[in-house]
């Protein structure tokens, strides 16, 4: 399965798998991002399209409802497992740097 | 004067130009001029009040070349940009193109590193379909008639065009290759604006370049028909601007995917198989030498009359005459000692007494070496050109070869009272 490219994930994944956490709509996990990041990361619509179809061929986030073309999605455990795996990486590299950027101060 | 309240526009973006597109869709809404409709690289714009509109033109990934109205996925797409914000305005093939009325709608790509990378794949796939395969198809024709032997310069001149189209196409397909990997390398280096390579080319300039390409492809068409196969060429072209025409049709039905699939598929088996019977038909080389009496040919080019040259009885004789127009003329007198079929071309029951004419020194030099090929050496003898007006004569196989500055003479076998080429000399004398 093609899981290997969400060892690590990328800034807008990172945020879009938050934001999915709770069922969101593309609008809404568009907003979400941006409130999130507290408007640093922004993720278009076209950027948006492409990393939902990875998402969902990989198995990392699922449709849950569908009306008309207004689809929702939630994160998977396999997702979930992603994220905390990401979320322990970045807090690893923070641990790592701290000493490091104290003693610069 | 009624005003004009629709307009349509010939414009082909390339992949790398969506920047381009999208100035020139919001220059066109500050004119007044809407975009309502693409059908291929037309776009169809509707008068109103002028107004500052954004425009963004996209590349979809998941779409192919051969839609012509978006597909399931791509209808999710456009919900995903209306929810954004963007009113989708038309597609062409993989290029999405959307309208937004607010400036501060998100822009729909934000990864440009993705971008930059599905847009120089498109623009290699695009090369690739462009320029290699019909070259590789050129060269591959090229090097089966290499292999075919002397024939491959002079005898047919449709081999020298080849050529010249070989030549043409790497030209350009290494030009645009150049093109594309440099502005690959510039996108690398710093996210380029998708204007060409970065330069303001406007749209004037794009003209006039396809203008140019145009007029240039149209020149080697012509040049073809003056000099090559004038039935098949016209035939070729015939059956491309039909392909072009059905294909233009069928872009503006709105077909599924998999219909214009299926009509690219039969469309280039129908071209295949009537290409082939067209060229099975119709008249190739060989068949453009015009059979004439021999009292009706020319015979002020003949040194000699067949009378000279061949045996008095004669049962039946004809020539031919292959077109001045192609790079080596040929003027052949054949004489038939037995038969009265002018079918029956036994080259033992033949004299052949031919005269070739060019406006090229050089494939008479090539055609004397050629012919030089065939002496045995015991039986050639080099005899004094001027004897005969010639610059240079040869004997050899029961044949005489002359040379002239403007034309080689080639008669063979020669009647018995010539086979010493002493009674011949006195002939020609």
């Amino acid at each position: 399965m093609a899981r290997e490219p969400f060892q690590t994930l990328s800034e807008p994944m990172y945020y879009v798998l938050l934001s999915l956490t709770r069922e969101c709509c593309g609008a809404e996990i568009m907003q979400e991002v941006r409130i999130l990041s507290g408007n640093r990361v922004t993720v278009g619509p076209g950027t948006l399209y492409t990393m939902l179809a990875k998402f969902l061929e990989s198995d990392i986030i699922t449709e849950t409802a569908v009306s008309g073309r207004r689809k929702t999605y939630l994160i998977t455990d396999y997702g979930k497992m992603l994220l905390r795996e990401e979320y322990r990486r970045l807090k690893e590299m923070l641990e790592d740097g701290r000493s490091i950027m104290e003693e610069l101060k | 004067m009624k005003e004009k309240r629709t307009l349509r526009c010939f414009n082909l973006f390339k992949p790398n130009e969506l920047d381009l597109m999208r100035e020139y869709l919001e220059q066109m809404a500050e004119k007044g001029w809407f975009l309502t409709k693409i059908t291929g690289a037309f776009q169809s714009f509707e008068k109103g009040k002028p107004r500052k509109l954004r425009y963004a033109a996209e590349i979809f990934d998941r779409a192919t070349v051969y839609d012509t109205r978006p597909e399931s996925e791509a209808e999710d797409y456009i919900e995903l940009c209306r929810e954004a914000g963007w009113s989708f305005c038309g597609s062409y093939g993989r290029v999405y193109v959307f309208s937004s009325e607010t400036e501060d709608a998100l822009p729909i790509e934000t990864d440009l590193e993705q971008k930059y990378r599905v847009i120089c794949r498109d623009l290699m796939k695009e090369w690739a379909n462009q320029y290699l395969s019909s070259v590789l198809l050129l060269l591959l024709i090229e090097i089966y008639t290499y292999f075919q032997g002397y024939e491959f310069f002079y005898s047919a001149p449709m081999n020298l065009f080849l050529i010249v189209l070989l030549g043409f196409m790497l030209l350009c397909g290494g030009w645009n290759l150049w093109e594309i990997l440099h502005w690959r390398s510039l996108a690398k280096r710093k996210l380029l604006p998708l204007r060409g390579n970065g330069k303001p080319r406007s749209l004037f300039h794009r003209r006039v370049l396809n203008f140019l390409q145009l007029f240039f492809g149209l020149g080697l068409i012509g040049m073809f028909a003056y000099f090559g196969e004038v039935s098949s060429l016209w035939v070729c072209v015939g059956i491309a601007v039909l392909v072009c025409v059905i294909l233009l049709w069928t872009s503006t039905k709105g077909w599924s995917r998999e219909s214009n699939k299926a009509v690219s598929i039969v469309l280039g088996a129908v071209v295949a198989l009537s290409g082939t019977i067209c060229f099975q038909i119709l008249p190739d080389k060989d068949d453009k030498q015009v059979y004439v009496p021999a009292d009706q040919v020319d015979v002020s080019i003949f040194p000699l009359t067949l009378e000279d040259v061949g045996s008095n009885a004669l049962a039946y004789r004809w020539a031919e005459v292959t077109q001045e127009k192609t790079f080596l003329a040929e003027y052949s007198y054949y004489q038939d000692y037995a038969k009265d079929d002018p079918n029956s071309k036994t080259m033992a029951e033949l004299l052949v007494y031919s005269v070739y004419r060019s406006r090229y020194p050089k494939l008479l030099e090539a055609y004397m070496d050629y012919r030089m090929k065939d002496a045995v050496p015991e039986r050639t003898e080099k005899l004094n050109g001027d004897d005969y007006g010639a610059e240079e004569a040869w004997w050899f196989k029961n044949g005489l070869l002359l040379q002239y500055p403007d034309k080689i003479v080639w008669v063979w076998p020669l009647a018995e009272r010539f086979l010493k080429p002493e009674a011949l000399k006195k002939a020609f004398a």
